[in-house]
């Protein structure tokens, strides 16, 4: 998939586990790890906004396009 | 998934009994005709219209109280097939054998619905295999009609009637309305699947 989901290199640098982050944004952790993993077709505006305001980070630190021919 | 399991319940009655009541007559025909029909010989029923008054008999009717005119709407005919029979025999068992298969997924599927399992990928691929088989199956019967009746036409010609134009047996419009709701619920299963990945 074009889209890349670099949650887990976000989540390592603010040093917080998944869990954690996902009592935070009020997900279950089995949702959030549906985006850490890549498997999530969509993501609402605020998930994200919540994901990027726990871990003081802008949308593009967590989301990054990489075409096909990459 | 109380009116589910009823309706289970019911479609295996209906079927059995459907199924009994074919084995019984087919049983029934082939004892009958077994001292006048060939090897090669096989009964074709011929839609007809009578057009000899001739033709035409009557019975009492006990309501009315006179007798009332009767006619035959179908004829059933010897006819020789040679050997066209087995060769739609041959094609018809693969399919015969998927569509046994197909019964055996629907069964699986009743089962995962009753479990609690409905909308997942598994259920609408036993659905396409139960309702497409069962319409190329429909298909390899009506074409075998159609040659019956193109072999009847041509080695019969029943004296005082009209024989009617071929049309199709099987209840095709169900078929494809099956087949439509069974496209709709794989819209609704790929939907459901998109929600369930929206994080």
């Amino acid at each position: 998939m074009p889209i890349i989901v670099n949650l887990d290199v976000m989540m390592a640098r603010r040093k917080i586990s998944l869990g954690e982050l996902a009592e935070r944004v009020g997900l279950t952790p089995a949702n959030l790890s549906i985006l850490k993993t890549g498997k999530a077709k969509a993501v609402r505006f605020s998930t994200l906004e919540a994901v990027c305001r726990e871990l003081d980070c802008q949308p593009g630190d967590i989301l990054e396009y990489a075409s096909v021919e990459d | 998934m109380k009116q589910i399991k009823i309706l289970t319940v019911l479609i295996v009655l209906f079927f059995v009994g459907v199924t009994s009541r074919d084995i019984y007559a087919g049983f029934l025909d082939g004892w009958n005709e077994q001292s006048t029909v060939t090897s090669q010989d096989m009964t074709v029923s011929l839609g007809v219209r009578t057009v000899d008054v001739r033709m035409c008999d009557s019975v009492y009717n006990a309501s009315l109280q006179r007798m009332v005119q009767t006619a035959p709407d179908s004829l059933r005919v010897g006819v020789d097939m040679s050997d066209r029979d087995l060769i739609f025999s041959f094609a018809e068992l693969p399919v015969a054998i998927f569509c046994i298969y197909a019964l055996f997924c629907m069964v699986n599927l009743i089962m995962r619905v009753l479990r609690g399992k409905v909308f997942v990928p598994e259920n609408v691929r036993a659905m396409r295999y139960f309702i497409y088989s069962m319409m190329v199956f429909g298909a390899l019967k009506e074409l075998q009609l159609y040659m019956y009746h193109v072999l009847a036409v041509s080695q019969i010609q029943p004296d005082g009637f009209v024989v009617q134009t071929y049309f199709l047996q099987y209840s095709w419009g169900l078929m494809l309305l099956l087949a439509l709701f069974t496209e709709i619920f794989a819209v609704g299963v790929r939907i459901k699947e998109e929600q369930d990945l929206t994080v």
